[in-house]
This record gives structure tokens, sequence and C-alpha cells, in this order.
């Protein structure tokens, strides 16, 4: 089946601007342009970015992604790249997760400190810091 | 303030967090000094703590509102607390100390 522009980022939830810049990058395969002169996608395309979603979804950077679509490739030879790539991110996640959490307790607890109403407001003495004299 | 010093090596700690503008850290504030003036502070170290000096270690203890009080590392009460219970938790950090 082949998926006009219009179709395909319906179908993947994406911006047009999105997929061409996917292809722009190399991520994808520039589309093929049928008789008329559109763009069309094939079920091996859509397939592939949806791959790419579901990756980015998961924490993947672009280049990573990159990595991974090589890998995938031959997903039997590659098993242990794939692996080592997945155990860095979420080594990687865990520790964005452990600073998010902090900066969420930080702010919960300004915005618990802030009435709202005072004469002065915790939460950007805070973010002033120290300021230099 | 610093908590008088006991003889004993300072093992347990007691950390008060309040805000300068919080009208409800006072009185637990002035009520927390005078009873570790007295027997029940002997060789424990007392920090009072403005909260947005230490933001991180309040986080860290998990404190969200003032006043809030940790004994050793543990967020033991925030808001208000009664002088019995902190004489127990005192006296229980004493004894797993």
């Amino acid at each position: 089946m082949a998926y006009r522009i219009g179709a395909a980022v319906k179908t993947l939830g994406l911006s047009a601007d999105t997929l061409r810049y996917y292809e722009k990058i190399g991520l994808v395969p520039r589309a093929v342009k049928n008789s008329s002169g559109h763009r069309v996608y094939s079920n091996r395309d859509i397939n592939r970015l949806c791959f790419v979603q579901r990756a980015q979804n998961t924490g993947f950077t672009l280049e990573e992604i990159r990595q991974l679509l090589k890998l995938r490739e031959n997903p039997v030879k590659c098993s242990h790249a794939v692996r080592s790539l997945a155990r860095k991110k979420c080594e990687h996640l865990q520790q964005q997760l452990k600073t998010l959490k902090k900066m969420h307790g930080e702010l919960a607890l300004l915005l618990n400190l802030c009435s709202g109403d005072a004469a002065h407001c915790p939460i950007l003495d805070r973010l002033d810091g120290n300021p230099v004299q | 303030m610093s908590s008088p010093a006991g003889t004993r090596s300072m093992s347990v700690e007691i950390e008060l967090f309040y805000a300068p503008w919080c009208t409800r850290c006072a009185a637990p504030r002035r009520r927390l000094r005078a009873l570790l003036s007295g027997p029940a502070g002997r060789a424990l170290a007392y920090h009072e703590r403005n909260v947005l000096e230490n933001l991180e270690r309040a986080v860290e203890l998990g404190v969200t509102a003032t006043p809030a009080l940790a004994i050793s590392g543990r967020l033991v009460a925030m808001g208000r607390w009664r002088e019995a219970r902190l004489r127990a938790l005192i006296a229980a950090a004493r004894a797993g100390a």
C-alpha cells in the first residue's frame, strides 16, 4: 500500500515537517514520487517511521535511533549492541529521573512556602540566589 | 543556634527547618530551644536551617512545609508536634544512636 504524505502523517501522528526532516537527515529513505509528483510512502517506510517514533518515545535520541535502525537490519547478530545501547539509555533515564524528582521536590516545597499574597516571593528569592552586589 | 554541648560524642542531630516569614515557625522554634536548653538537649547537635538556604537538604529529607523537624537524618514532624512526642523521639534516637 502506498501512502501520500497527508495519509502518512495522519497514520503516524507526525507533522509533515518532521517527516521531511527525518528524510533530510537520512533517518528514513527519501520518499519516492508517484506519476503525479506526490511523495508516497510504502508500508516498509511507515513501519520504519513507527520504529523511529517508538524509539523516540522510549527516550532515544535521533543519533541513537540511527544506530538502532542500522542494528535493526540484522537483529540476531546485533542483539548485544542493542542491549548495550538500551542499557546506557536506561542508566541515563535513571539519572534524569533522579534529577527530575529533585527538581519536583524543590518546586513543590517552594509552592508550599509561597502564600501567593505575601510582600516577598520565596520562589523568586530562590531563583535569585545571592545576587552579586 | 547551636545546642548546649555535652561531654559525649554528638551522634544525635536535630534539624529544624523554618522560613523567616513563616508565622507558624516561631512558636515551635522557641519551644524547641527551651526544651533543648534543658536535660533533653544534652549531647546532641541542634541546627536551625533556613529552608531557602538549605533547600536541597530539605528536599532530600522530604520536607514539604515549614516548620519541619528531622532527627538523625529522618523527617519526624511537620507543622505542629507535641513536646511529649518530641521527647520520645529524641529518647528513641539516643537509644538507637
